[in-house]
């Protein structure tokens, strides 16, 4: 918090130059991809497989679906 | 960016923004262009965001970029996992946008484009965006607890009380509402229905997809399912045109609603992975892409309104629904401006997903922001309509008539011509019978938006294709909303059920789901059987009841916003949540005085029932009175639930400002955060 009562914004500024450019389009590509795999679920899968140690199967799979089902149903979607 | 730079470019936005807003407000006489609401709105929201929620960030509620959010805190890979803040923007804005910023501005576009881009726009930036920030900030302070809890801890048992009713209420009216919304855009249309019944089969096949051949692989599984819709769409076409199965696929508006009931019944009993889950990603996918084209569409057509800024029907005698402005725009465009609804998703999954506090006012407000630019776009595809054709499409046969002369005579007479002509070609054009007595805002946006896209891409040729992808992707996105609301309903039930007898809380005993899935199931298909017989077309007495069970809920957050707000010893803030539940207040209570008592038939649910009452006795009558006195009840039991969490509220205010009750706040105790050295180092 600065005096004045704001929070400070911890984000760093950033040069516009044409190698930084297609970087922060990679970047922009990469979020919004991760955003995909969240909203999709395939995030919490992955955490899934690496909280139990395991690779992606059938079994790990219907594993997930059961532990995540209730989570999912108890998640509210709006109008 | 020098400072001087900074100030000149926010003075030309305000400047521009100020224009536009002018533009739309003062213009009278010629059409104007659909590109000064999409610059009011964007200049508004950036004002908002830059200066409003920055204030309230920084004064009100103060954000900590030290303090450990418990994503970071209680992190365990499952439910509490920091997150990229655009991957939470994301997650949170595909959480909470649903049909309700759709149909709600393309229903209040009967009083004109004016009064509902105002409200949309004042909405949002005032009081939508800072209930979802604040709740979502409040919720993270306090370990990701759910409104209901905050209500409990903050004002009390009375106040957890009404938050959990409100939320039952709001997911059995908005169910009913949303179901109905499908059945008339679907009734005697082959290929909407043909598409639609499709989805459920692709639904389970991407169930089994994911489980059996290429376990986890949701994008790969929802881009396949994304094409056999797309197929499913053309398929409708052949389905429309071959006479035998056209046939059975027309089906008349009880026929669906049976349809729809066993289905939402059959949702809710089946395994999440076979039919919820899927259907959630497939029209997840659907939805962003679909608003991301309507987007597009937009800004590379520019389209001319054709709506007024404002109709003959502001004195409330419209023929979508009856009441005037105030209070009844304020009601029907619930959630592109100010949803109780949202603050359920900022005090669930979202909260345990935010890295860092100040992340919170770019997901909480911002998101909202965008929740509401869809209702501007929504706004936008009703009003680029004729008018004439827009009051045909929603208005019921019991205002207008049955017949195409008579109907298209009745809103001539209005100053809004058409003729049965025109509505037989637009018909065909879209591969529809025809597109009379449409109500409830689905089918009229549907016209909108394939006019729109049929403009841009593909032309004239392609407006069936668009028109029932536009229906696809309402009715996929409403038939999600009524899976996993039957099912969250269910829970709820059942949480409370096993109170009683234990063993009806268990999710996993199959009498306990199958009894209490009933019971969801019986609530909002009563409420669909009621709209699908009300001669009026159910949205009339409905939609109401709907916003006013929304806005319920939006008080219930504003109380605990403003309550803890208080107990922060930030009294002197509090109109940053006070003034925006002042106006819900006034809005819930005056729409549903009239609901109840206004002595003109078409309005208030007792007047009709009397109307109905003098003629003679029938039972379909008796049945039509009886649903109406129930109405009035229900808006009578959300009307005392406002009034009592206002007044438990106000007693915890008075005790804590004049000293009788210590102020505490009931926040998670500060941690500093590892992350602010991370990003330091």
């Amino acid at each position: 918090m600065n005096p004045r009562g704001e929070y400070v914004k911890v984000a760093t500024k950033r040069r516009w130059r044409p190698g930084v450019l297609a970087r922060q389009a990679r970047e922009v590509a990469s979020v919004f991809l991760s955003t995909l795999r969240e909203i999709f679920d395939e995030s919490a899968y992955a955490r899934f497989l690496a909280r139990h140690r395991t690779t992606s199967s059938r079994a790990a799979y219907a594993a997930f679906l059961r532990e995540h089902a209730v989570a999912k149903a108890r998640r509210p979607k709006c109008c | 960016m020098p400072k001087p730079v900074r100030i000149l470019i926010w003075l030309a936005v305000a400047v521009l923004g100020a224009l536009a807003v002018a533009t739309i407000a003062l213009h009278r006489g010629e059409q104007i262009n659909a590109m000064w609401l999409v610059v009011a709105a964007v200049c508004s929201y950036a004002l908002g965001y830059r200066f409003y929620s920055k204030f309230v960030a920084a004064r009100v509620l103060a954000l900590d970029a030290q303090r450990a959010t418990p994503a970071e805190r209680l992190d365990n890979g499952r439910d509490f996992v920091p997150t990229n803040k655009w991957v939470v923007f994301g997650h949170h804005f595909a959480a909470i946008a649903g049909p309700g910023p759709l149909v709600g501005p393309v229903l209040a576009a009967q009083f004109g484009y004016l009064p509902g881009t105002l409200w949309i726009l004042a909405g949002a930036v005032f009081g939508g965006c800072v209930q979802d920030f604040v709740i979502l900030l409040f919720s993270v302070r306090r370990d990701g607890k759910s409104l209901t809890e905050m209500a409990r801890e903050e004002i009390g048992r009375v106040g957890g009380f009404v938050a959990y009713v409100a939320v039952i209420s709001i997911i059995v009216i908005l169910l009913g509402v949303a179901a109905l919304i499908v059945v008339n855009a679907l009734k005697s249309s082959p290929w909407g229905t043909f598409t639609i019944a499709m989805t459920i089969p692709i639904a389970l096949l991407m169930g089994v997809y994911l489980r059996r051949l290429r376990p986890g692989k949701v994008l790969e599984a929802s881009i396949l399912g994304f094409i056999l819709v797309m197929l499913a769409i053309w398929g409708g076409q052949w389905a429309s045109q071959t006479p035998s199965v056209a046939r059975m696929f027309t089906l008349a508006a009880p026929t669906l609603a049976m349809l729809i009931i066993i289905y939402g019944f059959a949702a809710s009993a089946l395994p999440v992975w076979l039919l919820l889950a899927p259907r959630d990603y497939l029209s997840t996918f659907v939805k962003l892409g679909t608003i991301a084209l309507l987007a597009v569409g937009i800004i590379v057509l520019r389209p001319t309104l054709h709506m007024p800024p404002l109709t003959r029907f502001i004195d409330g005698s419209g023929p979508v629904f009856a009441g005037k402005i105030f209070p009844f725009a304020f009601i029907t465009i619930a959630c592109g401006a100010i949803s109780g609804f949202h603050a359920l998703i900022s005090s669930g999954t979202t909260p345990k997903l935010i890295r860092r506090e100040p992340e919170a006012r770019m997901v909480g407000y911002g998101a909202m922001m965008a929740e509401s630019m869809v209702a501007i776009m929504a706004t936008i595809a009703a009003c680029v309509l004729q008018p004439g054709t827009y009051f045909a499409i929603n208005s019921p046969a019991g205002v207008v008539g049955q017949a195409p002369e008579t109907a298209a005579a009745t809103i001539s007479s209005w100053g809004f011509p058409i003729t049965a002509a025109e509505m037989h070609s637009l018909a065909q054009a879209v591969g529809e019978q025809t597109l009379y007595n449409r109500t409830g805002g689905a089918p009229a946006f549907a016209v909108g938006m394939a006019h729109i896209f049929s403009r841009s891409l593909g032309g004239q040729a392609v407006m069936a294709l668009w028109y029932h992808f536009a229906i696809m992707f309402e009715a996929l996105f409403i038939l999600t909303i009524l899976d996993a609301g039957t099912r969250v309903g269910r829970f709820m039930v059942q949480d409370a059920l096993g109170h009683v007898w234990r063993p009806l809380g268990r999710t996993s005993w199959y009498p306990s789901i199958l009894a209490t899935s009933a019971i969801i199931v019986g609530a909002w298909g009563y409420f669909l059987w009621q709209g699908v017989k009300d001669p009026l077309g159910g949205i009339n007495s409905l939609w109401p009841l709907f916003g006013i069970s929304n806005q319920l809920l939006a008080t219930v957050a504003l109380c605990v916003a403003t309550t803890i707000i208080i107990k922060m010893g930030k009294a002197r803030y509090t109109a940053v949540t006070l003034v925006p539940l002042a106006w819900l207040v006034s809005v819930t209570f005056t729409g549903s005085w009239h609901k109840m008592l206004d002595p003109n038939p078409r309005i208030g649910f007792l007047a009709h029932a009397q109307q109905l009452a003098a003629a003679p006795p029938t039972p379909e009558l008796s049945r039509l009175i009886f649903n109406d006195r129930l109405d009035a009840v229900v808006t009578g039991i959300l009307v005392v639930m406002v009034a009592l969490i206002l007044l438990e509220s106000t007693m915890e205010w008075a005790r804590i400002l004049s000293g009788r009750k210590q102020a505490r706040v009931k926040e998670a105790p500060f941690v500093p955060t590892r992350f602010a050295a991370e990003e330091q180092a």
